[in-house]
C-alpha cells in the first residue's frame, strides 16, 4: 500500500532524513518510532503531500507521490502533529469544511461526519467551538478531519502526544479498531506505544532507519539486554560456566569454534555494562581474548533514550 | 473541484468576519470619510454634509492612504498569524494554486467588503441627507479605491510568502507603503527635475504607471476633477490620450499589471516553496 524507496529530505544544508526506504503493507499498522528530531515528521510529511522530498521515491495506494499528488491526497487522511485546526470554529463546521475541500460529495456529507464522529467519541460535541475544547478532545477533532473521507491510508503524527493517560488509551483504541480497514502510519517517541498500537515499527534516529521488526521481538531485544560477541581462544569446556558465573550475565549462547579460535555470544542484564568484567574474567583464566564487541549499539542506545523520554513524560 | 477554491475562499472570509481589526478599520474608515465629508469645507467658512462631487475629490486621498496601508497590514497578519493552518490546507486534494488563490479571495473579499463599507456608509447618509447628485463620481472613486486594495492584497500575499516570518513581512509591508505613499513621489520629483522636457513626458507616463496608488488617484481625478487636479502625470496623460475614456483605459490597463503581476509571482513561489 505505501511503498518508500530511499527517500532523502534536506532543509538546506541540513538532512532530517537520509535514504529511507520501507513497505507498509495494507490493512497493517506501522510505527514510526524514534527521538524528537528524528525525521519521523519529516518523513510523514512527505507522504502526506505536505512537502517534496529532495531525492527519492514514494508511492502510497498506487500513486507517486511527486507525480500525482492530488491522487495521493485523496486516498489519505493526515493528522499533522499538534494538529493545526480552526479554532474558531464548531467541530461540525470544521469537519465540513474539510470533507468539502476533500471533495466529500453532499449526498455524503451527513454521513461520513455522523461516522467520523462517532468513531472519534465527538458524537454530542459537534456544536462546540474547537478552541473551548480540551487537547484531548482537539486531537480527536484532528484524527475525525483525516477519517472523514474514508481514505485508504492514515497517516498520524505524534496521535497521543500531550493527552492524559486516559485519553492516550482511548485514541490508542481508536487506532487499532481503524487497522485492517485502513492502512495506518502513526509516529510516536513513546516506545510502549507501539508494542500496543503496532504490527510492525520502523526505528528510525538521525534520520536513519536503525530497525525494522515487531514490537515483540523489538522488545524482547530490548528485555534480553545487551548481546556481547566474544572471540577467543582457549579450553572450551570450562568456558559456559565461567562466563555464566560472570556477574549481570544472562545467557549464554552456543559455542563456535573454527581453527582454534571460539565465537560465543552472551546476553546482558538489561542496563549493565559487562564487557570489562567479561574481559577481566577471560583473562584472569588463562582465555586468549581477541574480540569483544556489542551488538546494536545503535539501537540500544536509541531505546535507552525513548525510555528515558517515557519515564519523564 | 473549481469549487474548492471557493471553499477555502469563503473560509477565509469566515475567519475574518469577527476579526477586530476589520471591523475597527471600517468603523474608522467610515468616519474619517464623513469627518471629510463634513469639514472639508470648514476653511472656506462652511460646515454640514457636502455633495457627492465635492465629497469625491476630498476622500481620494483617504482612501489612496488607508486602503493600500489596511491591505498590506491584514494579508500580512492573516496569511502569517496561523501560517500552521497551512499544512491542513496544503495536504487536502488541492493544488498549491488552488489553496493560494482561495486565500487570495478570502483576503480581498474582506479587505474590499472593509473598504466598500468603510466608504459606503457615509454614502448612505450623504444621499440620504444631500440627495444623489454627483453619486457617479463617488462610485467611481470606491470602484478604483477598491481596486486599489485589489493590487495591494496581491502585494501582501507575496510579501508573506518571501518574508515568511510575520515580524519580516509588517516591516517589508510598511516599507512597501511608506515608498508607495511618499518616496516614489520624492524621487520621481527629483528625477524629472533633471530630464530634459523631451523625455520628461514618457518618464512621467512610465513613472506614473509604476505606482498603483498613483494610477488610482489619477483615475479617480479623471472621473471627479476638473484638469486642474489631475497633477503633472494625469495632465500629460490627458493631453497624449486626448479623452478621459482613453485615459482611465490606460490607467485601468496599468492597475490590471499591478493586480496580476504580484499574484502571478506569489503562486510561483508557493508552488515551489517549502513551507
Ligand atoms: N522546516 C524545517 N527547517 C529546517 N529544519 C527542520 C525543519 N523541520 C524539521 N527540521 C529539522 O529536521 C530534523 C527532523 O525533524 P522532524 O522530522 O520534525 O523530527 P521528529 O518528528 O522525529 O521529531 C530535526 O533536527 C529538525 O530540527
Ligand atoms: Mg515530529
Amino acid at each position: 500500500m505505501i511503498q518508500v524507496e530511499n527517500l532523502t529530505k534536506r532543509y538546506g544544508r541540513y538532512t532530517a532524513i537520509n535514504d529511507v526506504s520501507f513497505e507498509v503493507e495494507k490493512g497493517e499498522i506501522l510505527g514510526l518510532l524514534g527521538p524528537n528530531g528524528a525525521g519521523k515528521t519529516t518523513t510523514m510529511r512527505v507522504l502526506a503531500g505536505f512537502f517534496p522530498a529532495s531525492e527519492g521515491r514514494a508511492r502510497v495506494a498506487g500513486y507517486d507521490v511527486f507525480e500525482e499528488p492530488l491522487e495521493v491526497k485523496r486516498r489519505v487522511g493526515y493528522l499533522p502533529e499538534n494538529p493545526p485546526l480552526y479554532t474558531e470554529m464548531t467541530v461540525d463546521s470544521f469537519l465540513s469544511f474539510v470533507a468539502r475541500i476533500k471533495g466529500v460529495p453532499r449526498s455524503d456529507l451527513g454521513e461520513r461526519l455522523e461516522y467520523s464522529k462517532e468513531c472519534c467519541g465527538l458524537s454530542d460535541n459537534g456544536g462546540r467551538l474547537i478552541k473551548h475544547l480540551s487537547k484531548g478532545y482537539r486531537q480527536r477533532v484532528g484524527l475525525a478531519q483525516a477519517l472523514i473521507h474514508n481514505p485508504e491510508v492514515l497517516i498520524l503524527d505524534e496521535p497521543t502526544i500531550g493527552l492524559d493517560p486516559n485519553q492516550i488509551s482511548e485514541v490508542r483504541e481508536l487506532i487499532k479498531s481503524l487497522g485492517g480497514d485502513h492502512t495506518i502510519i502513526l509516529s510516536t517517541h513513546i516506545l510502549p506505544e507501539v508494542s500496543m498500537t503496532c504490527g510492525r515499527v520502523i526505528i528510525i534516529n538521525e534520520g536513519e532507519i536503525v530497525a525494522v521488526d515487531t514490537p515483540e521481538n523489538l522488545t524482547r531485544q530490548l528485555s534480553g539486554g545487551q548481546r556481547i560477541e566474544l572471540e577467543l581462544a582457549g579450553r572450551v569446556d570450562q568456558l559456559p560456566t565461567l562466563l555464566g558465573g560472570v556477574s549481570g550475565v544472562q545467557t549464554v549462547g552456543s559455542l563456535e569454534e573454527t581453527n582454534g579460535r571460539i565465537r560465543v555470544w552472551v546476553e546482558s542484564v538489561p542496563g549493565t555494562e559487562i564487557r570489562h568484567l567479561l574481559a577481566r574474567t577471560l583473562v584472569e583464566s588463562g582465555f586468549e581474548l581477541y574480540q569483544i564487541h556489542a551488538e546494536g549499539r545503535t539501537l540500544e542506545e536509541v531505546f535507552k533514550e525513548l525510555t528515558t523520554k517515557e519515564a519523564a513524560a | 473541484m473549481k469549487s474548492a477554491v471557493l471553499i477555502i475562499g469563503w473560509q477565509e472570509v469566515v475567519l475574518h468576519r469577527r476579526n477586530r481589526w476589520v471591523i475597527s478599520f471600517s468603523v474608522l474608515f467610515a468616519g474619517l470619510t464623513l469627518l471629510v465629508a463634513y469639514f472639508g469645507m470648514i476653511t472656506s467658512g462652511y460646515a454640514g454634509f457636502q455633495d457627492f462631487t465635492r465629497t469625491s475629490a476630498s476622500i481620494i486621498n483617504l482612501g489612496g492612504f488607508l486602503i493600500p496601508l489596511f491591505a498590506l497590514l491584514l494579508g500580512v497578519f492573516s496569511f502569517l498569524t496561523h501560517r500552521e493552518y497551512l499544512e491542513i490546507l496544503v495536504t487536502q486534494p488541492v493544488s498549491r494554486t488552488r489553496v493560494l488563490l482561495g486565500k487570495y479571495l478570502g483576503l480581498l473579499f474582506t479587505v474590499v467588503g472593509a473598504s466598500a463599507l468603510g466608504f459606503g456608509l457615509p454614502g448612505v447618509i450623504i444621499a440620504l441627507t444631500i440627495g444623489t447628485e454627483g453619486i457617479f463620481s463617488y462610485l467611481a472613486v470606491i470602484l478604483y479605491s477598491c481596486l486599489l486594495a485589489v493590487v495591494f492584497t496581491g502585494l501582501s500575499v507575496l510579501i508573506s510568502l518571501l518574508a515568511r516570518r510575520r515580524q519580516v513581512a509588517l516591516g517589508i509591508a510598511l516599507g512597501v507603503w511608506v515608498f508607495f505613499e511618499l518616496l516614489y513621489g520624492v524621487l520621481m520629483l527629483a528625477t524629472t527635475l533633471y530630464l530634459s522636457p523631451n523625455i520628461l513626458k514618457t518618464t512621467l507616463l512610465v513613472g506614473l504607471l509604476g505606482n498603483p496608488i498613483d494610477i488610482s488617484r489619477v483615475l479617480s481625478l479623471l472621473q471627479v476633477g476638473g484638469p486642474h487636479l489631475f497633477g503633472p502625470a494625469g495632465a500629460t496623460l490627458m493631453k497624449l490620450t486626448g479623452s478621459t475614456t482613453l485615459a482611465s483605459l490606460y490607467g485601468l490597463a496599468g492597475l490590471m499589471v499591478w493586480v496580476v503581476c504580484p499574484l502571478a509571482a506569489a503562486i510561483f513561489v508557493f508552488r515551489r516553496q517549502d513551507l
